[in-house]
């Protein structure tokens, strides 16, 4: 017999190494989120007092368009302040929760593998599993306090229709959803071969989570229940305070992450069970210049992001058959309309999706931008600027890039959302309105991309402002109405500046003023750029 | 005889941090400028600052009499740069990089492209995530002597290879010199810096503190001594030039100041030498004494 192989010897040790590590990165989540849900928990009673109010609210939400945004509620005839809440906030926080979870797990599994840090702990004394169950220990844990945080902060609020159980529910379904992803992550982290090829699969997993449940609560609710982001809100918390999901998912934990382990076991430090494709000896021309060479290290993100793009524009047009059924049907919502519009509903709501749209899409538009900051951290701009290529051209590559992949997006998104609801409506928009109502936004998704040309150039250890803009952005736009934020927040936000076509008239004022900001925030930051040094930051 | 480099004065700080100091330096047509320093001391400063990829707190450095910061485009046409941590793309292949290299340079040829992986036994078609730190050296290697340039930045560029592609880089060297390109080389390899370099400049703590050829470095320091004499040099130990003394009663193994030799040897022959050898300072002497003498440790005791 041969004796037992200490798999996990040093787990906790490394766990503590780990939480020294990331305890702020941890903190800064976990605060950001929970202040947020109790913030808008707060909030809530002060904006919608009566029944009535949040019974007006209820009847917006009782459509195909919104349960694919936001999920389905059981309890839109007695949405009480509790119901509200976990409608609107547990799907959308959820979100944030899993991606806080796959950036963690893939940055301390493939992320440390990639960068020689494990060859490092695993030459000591430290069994073979033994990163990968601290790193899923410290997510129990992080996950954990996420949940206790909920459920004391929103329990502590005081409100008839907000339990404490149920807001210790509403924390656990948060907190299992994170360890979903987690252990999805931490399986995803074994099959790829690199750290960007882990963080894609996981993401692209998550996405795929939440398109597929967007169609599932329209059309076959049972269904949902195979999805892991589902399980979140499947709990319904303040309504139902249904445990089973809960358990559903913990059960999906123990399950993945024994996967995870027995493949980790299975393979090399630094291989992946994905195949990898050969190489070739020599470069195709089209990669020996600074944009052919740009363009092929964005090449995957690039694609993977249009055809994401393209998939929510048609998860979206597709609600627009019930959608238009559902209108047909309800007097009392058409009369809501202002009686002078010639604007359908569809087209209303088609107007509030494109917001939603845009804020997906500016996210290839960021990533292509910050792609020349990725560079120079990891000191590979070094040897492009020790060759004949100036800091103007390569600065300016990547704005063409960023430029040319804000315009795709917006289209292949058009293209999706009109494919899709010209299969299944009587009366089809048409795509010019469509196109228009897409491209108008062209305009802000460039001025998101200067806003990151901008930090490229005068404040690279600051990047990260770019995301929270768009986080900033995406908050305040997507829920500025049911929270009733002030308007100067609005204001702050690019996207609101954008004529929401067909609803609205086109002015070209706004997007004209809003193009030519970008222009000089991009000039700026390429004089910035091109006076700095260049910042290695491994 | 032409200068290629002219450094005049230059430094640059990170924040408080000092981290070159007024340094001046030139580089000669046609010579290989060895460039050495403890870790940390400037080298790769130095290197970035006349790649203009960092920009100088003051003073000027000069490549083809060109100001390497404002001009950095049409200087970089006629350089060829090695860096000491080659950081490659893990997606692209070892030959992809080469083309890529080459090709943005913008001077270089595929007969001697190929000839040069055949000599460093690269394989060009594996991802170079694959690769080890040596086989990275090799695609920066391979790119840089492909290369038509007239200035080669080489810093530490052998700190992976193995010693049979030490001597092709050696061999790699010796033949751009010999078609007269100028060699800038930081290296901690010291034989090698001793081999190939005309010249040397020390740098420590951000300020060059010793230049010139080897002789003359020499001349500024100590050589050893291994001597037999037939009556026991007692009197040894008195001269102030001599150090590290290890003595029998005929046989002596010591190190004497340069300036203080011919005293010494007088002495000696006075006493009957019946062996007598010495050794010049290799340039790892030099460089200890240096090191130890300002990095404030014990006297100039070592090995």
């Amino acid at each position: 017999m041969h004796p037992m192989p200490k798999l996990f010897a040093s787990s906790m040790r490394l766990l503590r190494f780990q939480l020294r590590q990331d305890w702020l990165k941890l903190m800064l989540w976990i605060a950001g989120i929970s202040l947020f849900s109790i913030a808008v928990g707060y909030s809530l009673p002060g904006l919608f007092p009566t029944s009535a109010e949040r019974q007006a609210i209820a009847e917006t939400m009782r459509n195909p368009a919104m349960i694919a945004i936001i999920g389905p509620s059981g309890a839109l005839d007695h949405y009480s302040i509790g119901a509200m809440f976990s409608h609107e906030m547990l799907l959308f926080t959820a979100l944030a929760v899993a991606v806080m979870n796959i950036m963690l797990v893939t940055g301390h599994t493939r992320g440390d593998e990639e960068e020689g840090r494990l060859e490092m702990l695993r030459s000591m004394p430290v069994g073979k599993l033994a990163v990968l169950s601290a790193t899923f220990m410290e997510m129990l844990l992080a996950n954990g306090l996420l949940a206790l945080i909920h459920g004391i902060g929103l329990g502590a609020l005081g409100l008839e229709s907000m339990s404490v159980a149920g807001s210790m529910l509403y924390g656990v379904s948060l907190g299992v959803v994170g360890i979903a992803f987690a252990a999805s992550s931490a399986l995803f982290a074994q099959l790829a071969a690199s750290s960007r090829g882990a963080i894609s699969l996981s993401l692209a997993f998550l996405g795929a989570n939440y398109m597929l449940r967007a169609v599932t609560d329209v059309s076959a609710p049972e269904f949902s229940w195979l999805s892991p982001l589902a399980w979140g809100y499947l709990t319904e918390p303040y309504v139902k305070n249904s445990w089973l999901p809960a358990l559903i998912g913990l059960l999906y934990c123990g399950g993945i992450l024994s996967a995870a382990f027995r493949l980790n076991h299975l393979r090399d430090l630094g291989a992946g069970f994905l195949p990898q494709r050969g190489g070739r000896a020599h470069a195709k021309p089209s990669l020996l210049s600074p944009h052919g060479l740009a363009l092929r290290l964005l090449k995957a993100t690039l694609i993977s992001w249009i055809i994401a793009l393209f998939v929510i524009g048609i998860t979206y047009g597709s609600v627009f058959g019930d959608l238009d059924s559902f209108f047909e049907g309800n007097e009392s919502l058409e009369l809501m309309l202002p009686k002078d519009s010639t604007y359908t509903l569809t087209e209303q709501f088609m107007s509030v999706l494109m917001v939603i749209l845009a804020v997906a899409g500016t996210i290839p538009v960021l990533t292509a931008i910050f792609q020349l900051r990725g560079e120079e951290k990891k000191g590979r701009m070094d040897a492009i600027y020790a060759a004949a290529v100036s800091r103007k051209r390569m600065y300016f590559t990547y704005i063409a890039i960023g430029a040319g992949i804000g315009i795709v997006s917006m289209f292949a998104s058009a293209l999706g959302l009109y494919l899709a609801q010209a299969a299944v409506m009587e009366t089809p928009i048409d795509l010019g309105t469509i196109l228009l109502a897409a491209l108008a936004y062209v305009p802000a998704l460039l001025f998101m991309l200067s806003i990151g040309s901008l930090l490229v150039g005068a404040l690279p250890r600051w990047t990260g402002i770019g995301w929270l803009y768009l986080v900033y952005c995406f908050i305040v736009d997507y829920m500025g109405g049911l929270l009733q934020l002030p308007e100067w927040m609005k204001k702050l936000t690019v996207f609101n500046h954008v004529p929401k076509l067909p609803v609205e008239s086109l002015h070209w004022g706004p997007p004209l003023i809003t193009a030519v900001l970008a222009a000089g925030i991009c000039l700026a930051g390429a004089a910035f750029y091109r006076r700095r040094d260049i910042i290695e930051n491994r | 005889m032409d200068t290629i480099v002219t450094i005049r004065g230059l430094s640059k700080r990170f924040g408080t941090f000092s981290a070159l100091k007024n340094v001046n330096l030139d580089i000669r047509a046609g010579e290989v400028l060895g460039f050495i320093g403890p870790n940390g001391a400037g080298k790769s400063t130095t290197i970035r600052l006349l790649l203009g990829i960092l920009k100088p707190s003051s003073g000027t450095a000069k490549i083809f009499g060109e100001d390497v910061w404002s001009r950095a485009v049409e200087i970089h046409r006629r350089i060829a740069y090695v860096p000491g941590d080659v950081n490659l793309w893990p997606n692209l292949t070892g030959g992809e990089i080469i083309d890529l290299f080459i090709k943005l340079q913008g001077s270089g040829d595929v007969a001697r492209r190929d000839e040069l992986i055949g000599r460093f036994e690269l394989d060009p078609s594996k991802k170079s995530r694959t690769y080890s730190k040596g086989n990275r050296q090799k695609v920066a290697l391979i790119a840089a002597f492909a290369s038509d340039a007239d200035l080669f930045i080489l810093d530490e560029p052998t700190s992976g290879l193995d010693p049979l592609m030490e001597r092709v880089f050696q061999e790699c060297v010796e033949e751009i010199k010999a078609k007269g390109k100028s060699v800038l080389l930081s290296s901690h390899i010291l034989s090698e810096v001793e081999r190939l370099c005309d010249r040397v400049a020390i740098i420590r703590e951000g300020e060059i503190i010793e230049t010139g050829t080897l002789e003359e470095l020499r001349h500024l320091t100590r050589s050893l001594f291994q001597v037999e004499t037939r009556i026991p040099a007692d009197r040894l130990s008195t001269f102030p030039g001599v150090h590290d003394l290890e003595q029998t009663e005929r046989k002596a193994v010591f190190q004497v100041d340069s300036e203080q030799v011919g005293v010494v040897l007088e002495y000696l022959t006075g006493l009957g030498v019946m062996k007598l050898e010495s050794m010049p300072p290799t340039l790892e002497d030099l460089f200890m004494r240096h090191y130890e003498k300002q990095g404030g440790r014990q006297g100039a005791s070592h090995a």
